[in-house]
């Protein structure tokens, strides 16, 4: 006999996850928003990583949080395909480009469409990465801008080194899983 | 004083010490009971939260790389130092109890654990089919968690 009542939770949780091509800043977000560190050497993510953090975001002038779980995924373009079984159950992911790189963010449609064909309803955030590398360089922010609002996804600019919009990132993201 | 009379400790083979109810499309913790102190002290509710996504990520991986399309297979357990995680899988969840033990695990405890999880099942269907992280069960649920940590450990233990 089922005799369960539901209850709201005070805080609710949510599982996410962060995708993008190998060496564009996705742990290094992670690092940044979890720990509030940066470090300048890379390490390639293998398989997956899990991290948890509350988050806050405005919703009709009322400061709410969310719990995320969020599972850092391997880069694409490594030797193996990541799995598309991870991005089951989740509720939303943050798409990572590397704005140095051009691959990475060409990738960004196709990468929208394998995490859409499992969370057909999932929640998507673009983070254009390494913002901070913009200043002199050539980079190809145009090239995201371009993209992100050809797919109206909303985007960010960010930096794991500075810490530019990171928690702006993640917030906007956790706004748009509680209003969806 | 004699070794003989000094009172005899009491013979644990082994212990059932935590207990994970996890969604299993997101891996999201949605109840824990434990039996032990120290994993009150180690594990605060964020890192239980990362252990059951851990497990369910553990979980996919092994059986995405193990299975043919002729045998599906599930994982039901994982074995560490003298700890074994028993993991039992249903419709949407998985429950996925930490055993310490001494020799070897008790032969019966796959299908106790299998028996606490479809009478979770039928007792919570629709909380459990319609879970994303933002519904609580009412105290009943912990409770029946609770009783199956303490009544296993009576029996099986000889106490």
């Amino acid at each position: 006999m089922e005799t369960s009542i539901l209850k709201p939770v005070e805080i609710p949780k949510r599982k996410i996850c962060i995708i993008g091509y190998f060496g564009s800043g996705k742990s290094s977000l992670i690092n940044r928003l979890v720990n509030d560190r940066f470090d300048e050497s890379y390490k390639t993510s293998i398989g997956v990583t899990l991290s948890h953090k509350t988050v806050f975001c405005d919703i009709d002038k009322e400061s709410r949080k969310l719990n995320l779980l969020i599972w850092d995924l391997e880069g694409e373009g490594q030797s193996t395909e990541t799995s598309s079984d991870y991005y089951l159950g989740s509720s939303g992911a943050i798409i990572v480009s590397d704005l140095m790189r051009k691959e990475t963010i060409e990738t960004i449609p196709l990468l929208i469409e394998k995490f859409l064909n499992v969370v057909p309803k999932g929640n998507i955030i673009l983070a254009g990465n390494k913002i901070d590398l913009c200043k002199e360089e050539q980079n190809y922010k145009a090239l995201f801008k371009e993209i992100a609002l050809s797919l109206n996804h909303t985007y960010f600019y960010t930096s794991a080194k500075t810490n530019e919009n990171v928690e702006e990132c993640f917030s906007a993201l956790a706004k748009s899983i509680l209003s969806s | 004083m004699k070794k003989d009379l000094l009172p005899k400790e009491k013979e644990v083979k082994f212990s059932l010490e935590h207990l994970l109810l996890i969604h299993k499309k997101s891996g999201l913790l949605i109840k824990d009971v434990n039996n032990a102190p120290e994993w009150e002290r180690r594990e605060e509710n964020a890192r239980v939260e990362l252990i059951s996504g851990m497990l369910t990520a553990i979980k996919n991986f092994t059986e995405k790389v193990l299975s043919t399309p002729s045998k599906k297979g599930e994982l039901m357990e994982i074995v560490h130092s003298d700890y074994v995680i028993k993991i039992d899988t249903g419709e949407h969840t998985i429950l996925a109890a930490i055993l310490r033990y001494k020799e070897k695990a008790p032969e019966n405890f796959d299908s106790q654990l299998k028996k606490v999880h479809t009478d979770l099942f039928s007792k919570y269907t629709s909380f459990f089919q319609c879970y994303d992280g933002s519904q609580t069960c009412d105290d009943n649920l912990s409770s029946d968690l609770s009783c199956f940590i303490s009544s296993f450990d009576l029996e099986e233990n000889g106490d």
